[in-house]
């Protein structure tokens, strides 16, 4: 009897393809030690966050106009993410496709205006190399924007595999991951914006 | 069997057009509410600060539920462990640095 269950669940296995579910769950395991990562960085943040070392003090540079832009092309990219999510659960690859384009753009456009507050920043005396604070703060936020960049990478990647194979199951189960993935930036981003930028400003 | 494929074949949950769109619209009024107390200074220095930091978990919590499709149903019981089990090493990490910190620098007189 046991035997007979052994085969039945492996049978089952086999008949999702890829062991789908075992896949996201294991890439949700990893997501949950990518949170210890930030969690430490928050912490090291947290600690040095009057460390200003005589140099430019965060409430004098800080420019909360582009942050809440930041936040907002990555609020709405993840619920592009998710409606990519509904379509492809319909099999619509043609919509799975303009979400997934939508989200790219919305991720890139975040990327862009990043770069451009850290060239702002450095430019007015705010390097890494200036205070601890300052290493803190970019340790940080790159670390989040590193995930980002790799993030539109997948996406692109995927795109490029979805339309040469169609959207097998294999397929979903990877637009499944990533999707977790990016759902998960925006969870981090949450913690950047009001501990890091909207707290250093009170 | 039938029992067996009846549990949602992809895992990582499905969430609706309707879910989507309500965790959306409650992440911005939190996003919103948090921007404006900043910006508008309308509560003292301790007071926005512990605002932040309850908007930020109520956000969280929001988007966990929402977009995330974490739940206490059987089949995601162990998504919800391992984020509960990072959770707690986080706050461990994060309250205990901090603490050891500053009483660091009060007996060393660093500040």
């Amino acid at each position: 009897m046991t035997t007979q269950d052994a085969t039945m669940t492996n049978d089952t296995a086999h008949d999702h393809g890829d062991h789908g579910d075992l896949s996201v769950f294991g890439f949700w395991v990893y997501l949950m030690t990518d949170c210890i990562v930030f969690g430490c960085l928050f912490t090291s943040f947290a600690v040095l966050r009057h460390q200003f070392a005589g140099g430019p003090t965060a409430q004098s540079v800080f420019e909360l106009n582009g942050v809440a832009i930041e936040t907002a092309l990555l609020l709405i990219s993840s619920l592009t993410y998710g409606f990519a999510m509904l379509q492809a659960r319909k099999k619509n690859k043609g919509a799975v496709m303009g979400w997934l384009v939508i989200t790219a753009l919305l991720g890139a456009g975040f990327l862009y205006y990043e770069i451009e507050e850290f060239c702002h920043l450095v430019s007015v005396g705010a390097a890494p190399n200036v205070s601890a604070f300052w290493s803190a703060f970019f340790t940080l936020v790159s670390t989040h924007g590193l995930h980002v960049t790799l993030g539109i990478i997948w996406m692109i990647v995927l795109m490029i595999q979805m339309s040469s194979k169609g959207l097998t199951s294999r397929m979903i189960t990877r637009l499944t991951c990533l999707s977790l993935f990016w759902h998960f930036l925006d969870v981090v981003w949450i913690c950047v914006f009001s501990f890091v930028y909207l707290l250093s400003m009170v | 069997m039938d029992n067996h494929n009846t549990v949602a074949p992809t895992g990582g949950g499905h969430g609706t057009v309707t879910s989507y769109i309500v965790g959306f619209i409650l992440s911005v009024v939190l996003t919103v509410a948090a921007f404006y107390i900043v910006m508008n200074h309308s509560l003292s220095p301790e007071a926005t600060g512990g605002a932040l930091g309850i908007l930020a978990v109520i956000q969280i919590f929001v988007q966990v539920v929402f977009f995330l499709h974490v739940s206490a149903a059987p089949e995601k019981r162990w998504d919800l462990i391992t984020l509960l089990s990072a959770a707690f090493v986080v706050i461990v990490i994060c309250f205990g640095t901090l603490f050891v910190m500053s009483n660091a620098s009060y007996h060393m007189m660093s500040r």
